[in-house]
């Protein structure tokens, strides 16, 4: 019935222009130096007690007001001058300010990790739920979120933090997830809307998948650098927050947070004092773990959305 | 175009203007794995006056080929090498940006794939055309802008009534004529229509054809018309150009084409049309291709090819004239390219 | 008389116009009947334009959309009214393939994802190996081997194999019926003889039959054994795909045929046609034909009501058209 005309070539691999490898665009620049500071920040929760005694960031555990070692001479009368057990100098509590970063900048880690946690996990489940399911799942998801974005977080967050008697890291990264999620929400929801119309969903539901293969199986694995972007972006919204809460004096109070820190600097009048080592070593901290969480985030942002690659298609 | 320069062959076309002639253009796309051969030193030319048809699969260059020409190209593609000179005189590669942007719409004109679905959404029709005279010849006024734009409308056959129009207001047919409209405002010699029919029905793609002609007749304008439907171009076009991974593979006038393709993969697509007279046994081939970036020494065709033989793998046969106005770059026909004069009989014509 | 495999009954399929959406109505599919017996195999052809309604059959077919009125009935069970695992039940017997080779890949996976979707789903086989048998036998069937390609992800492999390997895995099942909404248009030219023979063959040698779905009535022509054309809903012609092709009868599938291109520069198209300016979309159910516009042949009546299906000699042949009635033909 038929004729063929097949010569015995061997079969090479045919590839298409603009070929796009799953690893090369994971390889990017930004993404890879973000990664790679905000380990270095990560890895001082345990390198630092390796060198350093961390018992120091304790009230009365150094003399007071010394300067950095650096700092020639005093500045003014209430000043020490520079200790060398003490290199980044000492505040007028006692403590010495390498040992709070060690101590403070992992706590101020754990609240954005866990409350952007919470808050991703939530906005998953209720983003997958309102963009599969549709109807009035998805009325009442979304119409909450919307609600919640339009809240202003920072003054709820206040008042919240204000009634709780002696807050501590979970019950910080917990009030902070209250507004991390509806973000996500959002955006995991729009996400699985458009990739609902894809053809290869209709094909896992012709091949007898139930909702919940299409979501995990499916839906998910295609979103995970779309997820990730989410996450480190959550991180770093609520560890602005938490400072921002905290420097208002709201935070945890015995062992310091980075936060808590420029919260007690700001008590003892350092900026008028001129005791500039003891609010910019939390803020330059800040600094770092921002930039690195952002460069991270538009890093895998590109991953997600090739377009923003540089290569126009 | 190969060197001709020595040859002198019988019935030689009169000799006819050329409008457009392009030589050895070059396209690379820079991928991280290295560089895709898009078009890979190709030749030819267009006669004043004539329709002629670019035809391949997808992706062997030739809407790369027309973007290159208008030097529209934009990374990671670039323009490797070559020349594509216009009415003789300008090189389109070699004229700065202000230059170009003059010599574009002007005397070249294109109308892109997809073109109808790239209609401003929010402008009305008429403004859309408008722009493009107003940004060549200047603001015109307001009676001979509209003058001027209802003439087009009546050259492509469109009603006047669309002329305040938002283009979702229209059929698929009247937005693609609309693009036409665009193309041919500024009078262009040259026009290059990339699948204009691709995505319209039957009946409106015979429309929107009869349309083209119509329009090339009555400008005087020669054109290029882009697709893969042979059957299309046999019904609108004098000579049709094969492309195969990059390389012009047959240049002949359609009817020759048609009845007899010399190169095998002009003879492999004339092949697979599936007739709508007759039915018979399909004809089936293995699609196997090269890797772009790679491809290997010789013919780009022989991985498919029947007849490949050991010259195929490592030379790489030239466009080479065999009969008056027919061009094939294929190793089975070495040795029959026209050399010298012959007497009316064409006894050294073979198939 | 044994009970048909699928039978469609006065399906139709309206868009819009529900209370809350203010109106503009969409009537996509009307009075649509179409029955496929249980044996022997057929490849029974839909075609038709854009807006014809092919796909939205497709889409009602499978069972991802419910139609507004009529039925479809399985094997004398309606698919709009069947529970989880009569579904399931229903897409061991009918399965797809559709137009784009590339989009029903999930480019997370290596392509042998989509075999292990059914295999698993429906339970096909006990363990790996037998897995892998039913797989590679699958594939021998469309002339793929898997060593080579199953490892692969989507975009490593051309857009014949991709296809090839669709029907591959539709034919896993070894369904009764595999409905093919585009199969070769989004497939190159020379590659498609390829995929419409794998069709011819499932149809000879194992049973299948296929609804295939397509605007390319030279392809129709070529693998067809029944055709429907549809416009703008309706079935305009309907018999077997010889007798409709070179005889047609209802005056759109004689324009439509004739403004094909034949590749042929000695045929040229005969004349000049013009469509009238409004090619207005359907939006009432009941506006008499729609061809009316466009009809060299209208004639008052066809105004008032839609034509129905009027039997053209004593064949399968039908056209729905005032010209064949009865009263017009004598």
């Amino acid at each position: 019935m038929t004729t063929t005309t097949a010569p015995q070539a061997v079969p090479k691999e045919k590839t298409t222009p603009f070929v796009r490898r799953w690893d090369t665009p994971w390889l990017n620049r930004k993404l890879l130096f973000g990664l790679l500071v905000f380990l270095a920040v990560l890895s001082i929760e345990f390198v630092g007690p390796l060198f350093w005694d961390e018992k120091l960031a304790f009230i009365g555990a150094a003399p007071t007001n010394t300067v950095p070692i650096w700092v020639e001479g005093v500045p003014g009368p209430t000043f020490k001058a520079a200790n060398p057990d003490h290199p980044l100098g000492t505040e007028s509590q006692g403590r010495d300010m390498l040992a709070v970063l060690i101590v403070a900048t992992p706590r101020s880690l754990r609240v954005g990790l866990i409350g952007a946690g919470v808050g991703m996990l939530v906005g998953i489940t209720l983003g997958f739920a309102a963009g599969l399911l549709g109807g009035w799942v998805d009325s009442v998801i979304s119409t909450l979120a919307d609600v919640m974005i339009t809240i202003p977080g920072l003054a709820v967050l206040v008042v919240i933090a204000s009634y709780i008697p002696q807050v501590e890291i979970m019950s910080m990264a917990l009030i902070m997830a209250l507004f991390a999620w509806p973000l996500p929400t959002r955006l995991i929801r729009s996400q699985v809307l458009s990739m609902r119309e894809r053809g290869y969903i209709q094909m896992a539901y012709l091949s007898g998948a139930s909702t919940l293969d299409i979501m995990f199986k499916e839906i998910m694995p295609n979103l995970l650098p779309y997820l990730a972007a989410s996450f480190t972006g959550a991180v770093a919204a609520v560890i602005l927050a938490a400072t921002g809460v905290e420097t208002l004096g709201l935070g945890p109070t015995r062992i310091p947070t980075l936060g808590m820190t420029i919260n007690n600097a700001l008590s003892f009048s350092a900026i008028f004092r001129g005791m500039w080592w003891w609010w910019g070593p939390p803020i330059v901290m800040l600094v770092i773990i921002f930039i690195s969480l952002f460069l991270m985030t538009i890093g895998l942002d590109e991953v997600a959305n090739p377009r923003l690659r540089g290569l126009q298609q | 175009m190969s060197d001709t320069h020595d040859v002198l062959p019988v019935n030689q076309p009169e000799t006819r203007e050329v409008a457009l002639e392009v030589k050895d253009l070059r396209v690379h796309y820079e991928t991280p794995q290295g560089d895709v051969i898009a078009v890979n030193g190709i030749s030819f030319e267009v006669y004043q006056g004539e329709l002629i048809g670019l035809v391949g699969e997808s992706g062997c260059g030739k809407t790369t080929t027309a973007m290159a020409i208008l030097r529209l190209i934009q990374a990671p593609g670039r323009i490797v090498g070559g020349q594509t000179i216009i009415g003789g005189e300008i090189d389109l590669l070699s004229l700065n940006s202000q230059e170009l942007r003059d010599v574009r719409w002007k005397e070249v004109a294109l109308i892109p794939q997809g073109a109808m679905n790239s209609l401003n959404p929010v402008m009305r029709v008429h403004k859309q055309i408008a722009d493009a005279i107003n940004r060549h010849e200047g603001k015109q006024s307001k009676k001979a802008s509209e003058e001027r734009i209802l003439k087009l409308f009546n050259m492509v056959g469109l009603p006047s009534r669309i002329y305040n129009m938002y283009p979702h207001e229209l059929s698929g047919g009247m937005k693609q004529r609309v693009c036409i409209a665009m193309a041919i405002a500024l009078n262009p010699t040259l026009i290059i229509a990339d699948e204009p029919t691709s995505a319209l029905d039957v009946i409106v793609q015979r429309i929107v054809a009869q349309t083209l002609l119509d329009i090339k007749e009555r400008l005087g304008a020669s054109m290029i018309l882009i697709g893969h439907d042979i059957g299309l171009m046999a019904q609108l076009v004098d000579r049709i150009a094969v492309m195969y991974a990059g390389s012009i593979v047959e240049i002949a006038p359609v009817r020759t084409a048609l009845t007899d393709p010399l190169h095998p993969y002009t003879q492999l697509l004339i092949e697979s049309i599936p007739s709508i007279k007759e039915r018979k046994p399909l004809k089936i081939t293995e699609g196997l291709t090269h890797d772009l970036r790679n491809p290997p020494p010789g013919c780009v065709f022989q991985l498919r090819c029947p007849q490949v033989t050991e010259a195929c793998r490592e030379v790489v046969p030239p466009l080479q004239e065999l009969k008056p106005d027919h061009q094939v770059a294929c190793h089975l026909y070495d040795g029959q390219a026209i050399l010298q004069p012959v007497s009316l009989s064409g006894s050294y014509l073979e198939s | 008389m044994t009970q048909p495999l699928l039978q469609v009954k006065d399906a139709t399929k309206i868009f819009g116009g529900g209370f809350l959406q203010g109106g503009s109505e969409v009537v996509a599919l009307q009075n649509f009947n179409l029955t496929i017996p249980e044996k022997p195999a057929k490849i029974i052809t839909i075609a038709g334009e854009s807006g014809s309604g092919k796909s939205t059959l497709a889409n009602l077919m499978l069972g991802f959309i419910d139609l507004t009125s009529g039925e479809i009935l399985f094997r004398g069970t309606d698919i709009g009214h069947m529970n989880r695992t009569q579904k399931l039940d229903y897409r061991r017997h009918v399965q797809a393939v559709f137009q784009d080779p590339y989009a029903v890949y999930n480019p997370f996976y290596p392509v042998k994802h989509i075999f292990d979707l059914v295999i698993n789903n429906f339970k096909l086989a006990r363990n790996k190996q037998e897995a892998r048998d039913l797989i590679e036998d699958a594939l021998k069937v469309v002339g793929l081997q898997g060593e080579e390609i199953l490892h692969k992800h989507p975009h490593q492999l051309s857009g014949g194999q991709r296809q090839r390997m669709m029907v591959a895995r539709a034919y896993l099942l070894k369904p009764d019926l595999i409905v093919a909404d585009e199969p070769v248009s989004m497939v190159d030219a020379s590659l498609r003889a390829m995929i419409l023979d794998i069709m011819l063959r499932l149809r000879d040698e194992h049973n299948i039959s296929f609804l295939y779905i397509t605007h390319d009535l030279s392809t129709a022509y070529q693998v067809g054994d029944e055709i429907y054309l549809l416009y703008q809903g309706a079935i305009a012609e309907r018999g077997d795909t010889v007798d409709v092709i070179e005889y047609p009868k209802h005056p759109y599938v004689q324009q439509l045929i004739d403004s094909i291109p034949v590749p042929d520069a000695d045929q040229k198209w005969n004349e000049q046609i013009s469509l009238p300016d409004d090619e207005e979309l359907r939006t009432h159910a009941d506006s008499g034909c729609r061809f009316y516009p466009r009809c060299p042949s209208r004639m008052d009546h066809c105004l008032a009501k839609q034509p129905p299906l009027y039997q053209i000699n004593e064949s399968d042949h039908q056209a729905a058209c005032y010209l064949y009635s009865e009263s017009h033909s004598k």
